[in-house]
C-alpha cells in the first residue's frame, strides 16, 4: 500500500491509500460528524451527514464514501457543508421525541453532540410528530425505542455482516421507516449488546445498564476483558468505586469493534461475592481479629513450620501475580509440588470471538512454565496447600472434600467469596484485575497491559504485594516494591515478554483505531 | 412530426405474438447483429446518439461502453420497466402491444455488450402487461431466440422477468438492483455505479424499455437514419404519454424536438372541454411545471427543456386547465413522494414528509406565509443530499410550483380557502401510510 498526500480544510496530510475522508481527517484532529459510517461496519451512506466540499465536484460528497487519492482537496467547514448539517439535523430532530432528560444514551448521543455543534438552531416544525414504537423488548439484553432511532442501520448492519444473524431489518419506507425484528425472532445473538453500543443515539439501550447511571458520571478505565482466553480490549466505566459496564475498545489485532455479551456482562464479578477481609481458618473473619499484619505473621509460621507444600495458581492470575507466586512458593514456602490450571469446563467457543478456554492468561501459565494437571498434584496430598487464585477449587464437590483430607492446612489467596472453605482455610482477600495494574497474555501469546479502574475495597491488596508483606512477617529479604521492579525481575527471566510490558506504549495507548498511519505536515492554516 | 418506429405494430391483431412481430419484419435485426462483431453494434449504437428513454436522458452506448469488456465475472442487463413515474405510461403500451421489439433490443443489447444473462424488472401493478410478456418470453425460448446458443455460434442469453412489488424507488436503477437481488428496495450510493458493480456484484448495464426497443429499428436502418430524426443532440423519435385536461390522452410517437404545441394541439386534440390551459409538467412528475406561455413555446427535445427551466424526463406530459388549484396539485404530488420516499437519507425521508405535511396545513387553510417560506427553504435544501434523486424529484416541483404560482398559494393562506375547489377532498390528502 502506498501512501498519498491530500488537503483538508487547507492542511496536508500524508495517509494511506485506502483510507476514506473521515479516517484521514483524523490524523489532522478534524472531526467530520457521521451516524451510519462505523469503521467496523463499513460504508453505507445513508446519514447524508458527512457530507463536505470537494474541489473539483460541483455536489458536496459523503467523506465516508470518498477514499483518498493524490492531489484531492477537501473542506469540511465551509457555509454550505454547515448548512447542510444544520439540515440533516432538523430533519433528524423532526419526529424525535427528544426525551434527553430520562435517556440512557444523553451524554454519548450523536445528535446532542452535532447538535452543539451544527445546530444550535430553534425548531421550525410545529406540526404532530409521528409516533412510533417505544421500549420494544428486542432480546434478552436490548430494548429498542424507535421514536428515538436515526435509522443509520449499523445495528442491522452488525446483525448481518459480523454475526450473520440478521435478527433486524428497517421495515415501511419514507419517514415511517422504523427499525424491527423479524416476526418470532428476538435479537438473541451473543453480541447482541454491541448493537447498543454502536447505536448513535439512545434508540438500542441495554437492559443491564438502563437507568442505572449517567455516563456523564462514568469514569472509564482500559482493561481486558476476563472472561476468555481471547482477551478482548475493554474500557471499565466504573462510578463511585463500583463498575457499571464494559464497553469494547478497538483493536484490531484482537477483537476489532467488539464485545461478546457474556464478557461485556462479565464486569459484575468485579461487583458480586468478592472476598473483603482476611479470615482465620476458624472462620473469624476482621472483626475479631486483632490485626492485619499480625495475621500474615501467623500465616508466615504456617508455611514455615509445613514439612510439605503444594502450590496451586489459577490461569485468571495476571502475568505479574503468577509470575510473583511461583517464585514465593519457591524461594519463601520451598513448594514441592507446583501446579497452574484449571478445573472450570470449557466454555462456547465461536469464530467471531469467543474462546472455549475461559481464563484470561492461559497462556501466560504456559510461557511461565506454570501450566500443569492439578489433579495429581492435589492426590498427592501434604502438609500445606497454597491456593492462589479463587476459581480454582469451586467445581467439584468431591474433589473439595478430598483436598480438605489431604492436606492439613490451606491457604487460600481469593479474590471472590470461596464456597465450602469458609472455615479450615486461611483466606486472604487480593485484588481483582479491575483494582490494580498488570497484564494478561492471551491465547495466542499476546501480552496486554491493563490498569486499574477503581479502588480496592477492604483488606485486599494485588497478590505480589500481599506476599510480600507475608515474605517479609517471615523476616525474608523478598518481594518488590513496585510492579516496575517485579516486571523487571519478570522480563530478566522471561525476556520475550520484555517489549510487550516494559518498552511498549501504556495500556492507554494500545487500542489505536485501526490500521491507521499518517504523518502529519505542516501546512498554513 | 410523427414517424412509427417503436409503435409501429401499436394497433396491429395480436400485435404482442411472435407470429404477426415476424410478419411484420421481426427479428432480422437481430440476425443481423448476429452477422456483426459485438463491437460493430456497440459503435454504431453509440452513432445514432440515442439517449435513455427512462428520465436521465444518458447516452446508451457510453452506458454500455462503461461495462468491462475483458473481466472473469458474469454480465448483466437489468430491464428497468418499472415504470412507475407518475404521468408515464409510455413502457406500459411497449409491453403491452410490441413486447418482442423490447425483446430483439435486449438480444442486441446483450450481444454486443456479452452478456448472457437479462433481467427484465417489471412493475407489480402490471398485471396484464406482465402476462403478455411472459408469453413473449416463452414464446422467444420455443422460437430459439432465447436459450442456449441461439445465434447458433455459441451465444447463450437468459432472460428472468422479474416483478415487482409496487415501489417507486425500484425503478431508480441500483434501487432495482437491490430489489432483483431480492433486497428492500432501496438505492445504492454511487460510486461504485452499476457498469463495474450492479447486480450480484458483477458489471451491469440498466436500460429503460423504450430505449431497448428502439435498438432494432437503429439495427436495420443504420445509425445514420437514426440520429437524422429529431435534432442534433436528441435524436430519434420518442414515445410521448399525455395524460390530465386533455381531449385525447395516450401515447404519440412523435420525433424529438417537436413543439409542444404542436403535441397537444394536433395530436392530442387540445385542453379538455375548450378550457385554457394553465401549466403543463413536461416530463414526469417530478420535472419543473411550465406555465402555459412557457409550453406554448417550448421543443420537446433535451436542450429545449432544460433552456425552458425544466427536464425532457420520461417524455410524459401531465396537462393542467385553468381551472385547476396548483396548491392542490402539489400536495398529490408531495403526498407520492413522502409515500414512496425509501427512508435512507433523512433529507429526504423527513424533508419529503414535512413537505406534505405543511402542504395539507396550507391546503386545509391553515398555513401561514412562513410555511410557505419554510416550504421553499426545504425545496431549496433536501435536493442533491441524498444517495439517489428521489429528493431531487420531490424538490423540483415545490421549488417550481411555488416560483410560477406562489400567488396561488399566497391566497390559500391569507383567504383561507381554495377559489377552484371546496376542501371536502383534503382529507383523503393527508395521511401517508
Amino acid at each position: 500500500m502506498g501512501s498519498v498526500t491530500i488537503e483538508i480544510d487547507g492542511r496536508q496530510v500524508t495517509v494511506e491509500e485506502g483510507l476514506n475522508v473521515i479516517q484521514a481527517a483524523q490524523f489532522l484532529d478534524i472531526q467530520i460528524p457521521h451516524f451510519c459510517y462505523h469503521e467496523g461496519l463499513g460504508v453505507d451512506g445513508n446519514c447524508r451527514m458527512c457530507l463536505v466540499e470537494v474541489e473539483g465536484m460541483p455536489k458536496l460528497q459523503p467523506a465516508c464514501n470518498l477514499f483518498v487519492k493524490e492531489g484531492l482537496k477537501v473542506r469540511t467547514r465551509t457555509p454550505q457543508v454547515m448548512e447542510h448539517r444544520r439540515l440533516v439535523l432538523e430533519c433528524l430532530f423532526l419526529n424525535h421525541p427528544i426525551d434527553c432528560s430520562i435517556c440512557d444514551q444523553s451524554g454519548e448521543c450523536y445528535l446532542q453532540d452535532y447538535y452543539l455543534d451544527h445546530g444550535n438552531y430553534r425548531s421550525r416544525y410545529d406540526l404532530p410528530k409521528r409516533l412510533k414504537r417505544k421500549r420494544v423488548d428486542a432480546g434478552p439484553h436490548v430494548i429498542l425505542d424507535a421514536e428515538r432511532c436515526v435509522l443509520c442501520a449499523r445495528c442491522v448492519r452488525f446483525c448481518d455482516n459480523i454475526t450473520k444473524t440478521g435478527e433486524l431489518r428497517i421495515v415501511n419506507r419514507g419517514d415511517r421507516s422504523e427499525i424491527t425484528l423479524f416476526p418470532g425472532k428476538k435479537l438473541d445473538n451473543p453480541y447482541s449488546l454491541n448493537t447498543v453500543q454502536i447505536c448513535p443515539v439512545g434508540a438500542l439501550t441495554s437492559k443491564d445498564f438502563r437507568f442505572s447511571w449517567r455516563v456523564w458520571f462514568l469514569k472509564s478505565a482500559h482493561s481486558i476483558c476476563t472472561g476468555c482466553s481471547r482477551g478482548c480490549n475493554i474500557i471499565i466505566d466504573h462510578a463511585d468505586n463500583h463498575a457499571y459496564r464494559y464497553q469494547a475498545r478497538c483493536n484490531p489485532q484482537v477483537n476489532g469493534y467488539w464485545l461478546c455479551d457474556d464478557g461485556r456482562l462479565s464486569y459484575k464479578m468485579i461487583n458480586d461475592h468478592r472476598l473483603h477481609v482476611l479470615t482465620e481458618p476458624s472462620g473469624n473473619s476482621r472483626d475479631t481479629f486483632p490485626r492485619f499484619e499480625e495475621a500474615l505473621s501467623g500465616i508466615g509460621r504456617q508455611i514455615e513450620g509445613a514439612s510439605s507444600v503444594t502450590a496451586l495458581m489459577s490461569p485468571d492470575l495476571s502475568n505479574e501475580d503468577l509470575y510473583a507466586a511461583s517464585r514465593f512458593a519457591k524461594e519463601i514456602a520451598g513448594s514441592q509440588r507446583m501446579a497452574a490450571g484449571s478445573l472450570k469446563p470449557d466454555g462456547v467457543e465461536d469464530e467471531l470471538l469467543r474462546k472455549a478456554d475461559a481464563h484470561p492468561n492461559t497462556s501466560g501459565c504456559k510461557t511461565l512454565n506454570l501450566w500443569g494437571d492439578l489433579k495429581p498434584a492435589i492426590d498427592a496430598g501434604g502438609d500445606l496447600l497454597l491456593v492462589f487464585g479463587s476459581d480454582l477449587l469451586q467445581y467439584d464437590n468431591a474433589l473439595l472434600k478430598k483436598i480438605r483430607s489431604s492436606f492439613k492446612s490451606i491457604i487460600i489467596f481469593a479474590s471472590h467469596e470461596m464456597k465450602g472453605f469458609e472455615t479450615g482455610a486461611w483466606l486472604i482477600p487480593i485484588a481483582c484485575h479491575a483494582e490494580m495494574d498488570g497484564s494478561f497474555t492471551n491465547f495466542e501469546g499476546r501480552v496486554q497491559k491493563f490498569d486499574a479502574a477503581i479502588r480496592r475495597r477492604g483488606d485486599t491488596l494485588p497478590l505480589w504485594r500481599i506476599l510480600g508483606k507475608i515474605g517479609r512477617a517471615m523476616q525474608r529479604e523478598w518481594g518488590w516494591s513496585d510492579l516496575a521492579g517485579l516486571r523487571r525481575d519478570l522480563t530478566d527471566e522471561f525476556p520475550q515478554w520484555k517489549e510487550a510490558l516494559i518498552e511498549a506504549t501504556p495500556s492507554n495507548k494500545t487500542g489505536v483505531p485501526l490500521k491507521m498511519t499518517g504523518t502529519k505536515e505542516a501546512g498554513e492554516e | 412530426m410523427e414517424r412509427k418506429i417503436i409503435s409501429k405494430n401499436f394497433g396491429v391483431e395480436d400485435s404482442w405474438t411472435l407470429p404477426v412481430y415476424e410478419a411484420n419484419g421481426g427479428y432480422a435485426a437481430m440476425r443481423k447483429a448476429f452477422g456483426m462483431d459485438p463491437q460493430a453494434v456497440l459503435e454504431e449504437v453509440k452513432a445514432s446518439k440515442i439517449r435513455g428513454r427512462g428520465g436521465a436522458g444518458f447516452p446508451m452506448g457510453l452506458k454500455w461502453s462503461f461495462v468491462p469488456r475483458d473481466i472473469d465475472k458474469p454480465k448483466y442487463l437489468c430491464v428497468n420497466a418499472d415504470e412507475g413515474e407518475p404521468g408515464t405510461f409510455k413502457d406500459r403500451h411497449i409491453l403491452e402491444n410490441d413486447p418482442h421489439m423490447m425483446i430483439e433490443g435486449i438480444i442486441i443489447c446483450c450481444w454486443a455488450v456479452g452478456i448472457r444473462k437479462a433481467f427484465i424488472y417489471i412493475r407489480g401493478e402490471f398485471h396484464k402487461q406482465c402476462d403478455r410478456l411472459d408469453s413473449a418470453v416463452r414464446e422467444a425460448y420455443e422460437k430459439g431466440y432465447l436459450g442456449r446458443n441461439i445465434n447458433s455460434d455459441g451465444f447463450d442469453l437468459d432472460i428472468v422477468v422479474h416483478r415487482g412489488a409496487g415501489a417507486y424507488i425500484c425503478g431508480e436503477e441500483t434501487g432495482l438492483i437491490e430489489s432483483v437481488e431480492g433486497k428492500r428496495g432501496q438505492p445504492r450510493m454511487k460510486p461504485p455505479f452499476p457498469a463495474l458493480i450492479g447486480v450480484f456484484d458483477c458489471p451491469t448495464v440498466v436500460n429503460n424499455v423504450e430505449t431497448l426497443a428502439a435498438l432494432p429499428w437503429i439495427l436495420q436502418n443504420g445509425a445514420a437514419a437514426y440520429a437524422a430524426i429529431g435534432t442534433e443532440k436528441s435524436s430519434g423519435t420518442k414515445l410521448w404519454s399525455i395524460s390530465g385536461h386533455v381531449e385525447r390522452p395516450g401515447v404519440y410517437e412523435l420525433d424529438m424536438g417537436v413543439p409542444l404545441r404542436v403535441l397537444l394541439e394536433e395530436h392530442a386534440g387540445g385542453v379538455r372541454n375548450g378550457k385554457k390551459l394553465k401549466a403543463v409538467i413536461p416530463g414526469g412528475s417530478s420535472t419543473p411545471v411550465l406555465t402555459a406561455e412557457e409550453a406554448y413555446t417550448v421543443n420537446l427535445d433535451y436542450e429545449s427543456l432544460e433552456k425552458a427551466g425544466s427536464m425532457l424526463g420520461s417524455g410524459a406530459m401531465i396537462i393542467i386547465d385553468e381551472e385547476t388549484c396548483m396548491v392542490w396539485v402539489l400536495t398529490i404530488l408531495e403526498k407520492f413522494y413522502a409515500h414512496e420516499s425509501c427512508g435512507q437519507c433523512p433529507p429526504c425521508r423527513e424533508g419529503t414528509a414535512w413537505m406534505h405535511r405543511l402542504l395539507c396545513k396550507i391546503e386545509r387553510g391553515e398555513g401561514t406565509l412562513e410555511d410557505l417560506d419554510k416550504l421553499e427553504d426545504i425545496a431549496n435544501n433536501i435536493g442533491g443530499k441524498t444517495i439517489c434523486v428521489l429528493s431531487d424529484a420531490a424538490a423540483m416541483p415545490a421549488q417550481s410550483f411555488i416560483k410560477k404560482f406562489r400567488h396561488e398559494f399566497e391566497e390559500h393562506i391569507k383567504t383561507g380557502h381554495c377559489r377552484f375547489r371546496d376542501n371536502k377532498w383534503t382529507a383523503a390528502l393527508e395521511g401517508v401510510h
